[in-house]
């Protein structure tokens, strides 16, 4: 977080805790805690001080008792009202709507500190949250999700929980899990795409290795997981689809029966080979180089014909009857597309103008946006590709980009040619965390990878693996 | 144009949007039950105003409290009137605040830093 957003951040929270009868101690103990996660001692301390500062603690006399006299319930002072306004302004241009939710969370956390509700506080949450133009829906469901704690007040359809009762819920999903106590539930925003994560029982949980504490909302990010002390461990793959599942919404059958290929000179690079996959899954193809695991992908996705065998999506054959496909295949080689003069905004900008001929300028516009913005592009979408020898961009975007441009059309079969080579295992991570959740999508999505990591293997439905000689 | 005139309450503000006669006035206590609705004829009005305004617009703050939802909806008028601005008109904000009522003057302040348009205190 950088420090003109912890500061705005220390303003907002210190408006908050003045109001009514003013700050109590539990919310002084919560900005520091809420500090010590993100700084060290030294920051914390200054940070805090700036806390005091703004909440008037540090001098008792001036500022917030000027009402006192009138003998009526003080109201929050005008000049705070106005301020609220500026520092969400100045929030609102630097921050996503993903970071702004987030600061909305810690906003309700400071009031449910200490549980008090009180007009005032909730009119200043109120108003943060219409400059930060947060739905409506969302808004008081993150509101319940902060203040509620019992499952069945927690019913609501964004809502899963997770725990050992067998009582199914009506709105919400469920995950059963083995001798827990409490709930854990995990709260989804749809329009920021964001998990948040909160436990209410008293056992010793680990979220990525840390602690959770009860009292405390968590943000469940991709890749997460949460360690239980007496059952398995819940991955945040497990999360989402249970709040995809209901999402899909074009089933793909996928068959490829006794494949065979051979290459001109006679060779043969694929033999006999057989399977069949459903929407929804992560396939990984791994062999030693030379196997013939790009001749693979080349036959499943219908560049080559085979030899011998067939495929059939939704029962047509896609080697007879390409056109019947069409758009429905999307491949990304392994070396990249993009014109390195353009931006990234205008790589997948002008690739979109020619699958799309009769969409509009602006829906256009709102398209790339929006994929650039699913992929965690859009911070860097005025900058020029550059060549792989003259970065101007890294490596991990790069090859999301790549993806970008056939995500655009949005395929419901995606085969991708080594997406992580020459990753680092950060980036490779990154990438393949996107095809993951592309594939909880409902997405069909065949990759050829080379040394996956144990992270990354873990993220396969089903590996196909090939060795030399077909 | 048609005119609007709300009187004032203990809860809201007495507002006058007089186009013909160059008024443009809110003042009082702004902490209405429901603000959005309440503001909403005011903010329709001024959409409407701003394609065809007077050759300059003096618009006239009042107000002795208002609470953090109404403070969101004056700078939703503060913005329209900033729009004008930008698109070339005159437009003036004249923020008035009692003498002794620090606070008010620096929210005009506030309001000042946030949107961009040609403000003036005006003390009484």
């Amino acid at each position: 977080m950088s420090e003109e957003i912890l500061r705005a951040l220390m303003q907002l929270f210190a408006i908050i805790a003045k109001q009514d009868e003013g700050v109590e101690s539990t919310q002084v103990e919560y900005v520091k805690n809420f500090l010590q996660q993100q700084l060290n001692d030294e920051e914390v301390k200054e940070y805090f001080l700036l806390f005091r500062q703004y909440s008037g603690m540090e001098d008792p006399d001036s500022g917030s008792d000027t009402d006192e006299d009138k003998g009526i319930r003080k109201l929050t002072s005008v000049r705070d009202s106005v301020r609220i306004l500026g520092l969400c302004k100045k929030i609102n241009k630097t921050l996503t709507q993903k970071q702004k939710v987030v600061v909305l969370v810690r906003l309700f956390e400071i009031v449910n500190a200490d549980r008090k509700f009180t007009d005032q506080r909730m009119q200043i949450i109120n108003t943060v949250g219409e400059v930060f133009k947060v739905v409506k829906e969302e808004f008081t469901s993150v509101e319940s999700f902060v203040v509620r704690n019992e499952a069945h007040e927690l019913d609501d359809n964004n809502i899963l929980v997770i725990n050992d009762k067998r009582d199914v819920p009506r709105e919400a999903k469920k995950i059963l899990t083995k001798q827990l106590d409490g709930d854990i539930f995990v709260l989804k925003i749809k329009s920021a795409d964001l998990y948040l994560l909160k436990y209410t029982g008293i056992e010793d949980l680990f979220l990525n290795g840390l602690p959770i504490r009860n009292d405390r909302i968590y943000l469940f990010a991709n890749g997460s997981t949460v360690k239980l002390p007496k059952a398995a461990p819940i991955y945040f793959s497990d999360v989402a689809a249970h709040f995809l599942a209901d999402t899909v919404s074009h089933p793909i059958s996928y068959i490829a029966r006794d494949l065979e290929y051979k290459f001109p000179n006679g060779n043969t690079g694929i033999h006999h080979i057989s399977f069949s996959e459903t929407h929804g899954r992560l396939i990984g193809i791994m062999g030693a180089s030379g196997a013939g695991k790009t001749t693979l992908l080349n036959v499943l996705c219908g560049i080559d014909r085979p030899s011998a065998g067939e495929v059939l999506i939704n029962g047509i054959d896609l080697h007879n009857y390409k056109e019947k496909l069409e758009g429905v295949i999307g491949l990304v080689p392994q070396d990249d597309l993009l014109i390195e003069e353009l931006t990234v905004y205008q790589n997948l900008y002008y690739n979109a103008r020619l699958c799309f001929e009769d969409k509009s300028e602006t829906e256009i516009d709102e398209l790339v946006n929006k994929i650039l913005l699913n992929l965690g592009l859009f911070d860097r979408k005025d900058l020029k590709v550059g060549s792989p020898l003259k970065k101007m961009i890294s490596g991990g975007q790069r090859k999301r980009l790549n993806i970008a441009l056939e995500l655009i059309r949005e395929p419901a079969i995606l085969f991708v040619d080594e997406p992580t080579s020459g990753l680092s295992s950060r980036d490779s991570e990154n990438v393949m965390d996107l095809l993951r959740e592309l594939a909880l999508k409902g997405k069909l999505i065949f990759v050829v990878i080379h040394q996956p990591s144990s992270e990354i293997y873990k993220m396969f439905d089903k590996m196909i693996i090939l060795d030399t000689g077909g | 144009m048609e005119t609007i005139k709300i009187q004032g309450s203990e809860d809201t503000p007495k507002i006058i949007l007089d186009a013909a006669n160059e008024i443009l006035e809110i003042s009082g206590r702004s902490l209405p039950e429901d603000v959005s609705s309440f503001y909403e004829p005011v903010l329709n009005w001024l959409t409407e105003y701003t394609e065809n305004p007077n050759k300059k617009t003096i618009f006239n703050f009042k107000l002795t409290y208002f609470n953090t939802a109404s403070s969101k909806l004056l700078l939703d008028i503060l913005m329209k009137l900033e729009e004008m601005h930008e698109k070339g008109q005159e437009v003036l904000i004249r923020w008035h605040y009692p003498e002794d009522d620090e606070d008010m003057a620096e929210a005009g302040e506030e309001y000042a830093d946030i949107v961009d348009v040609p403000f003036e205190q005006v003390s009484y």
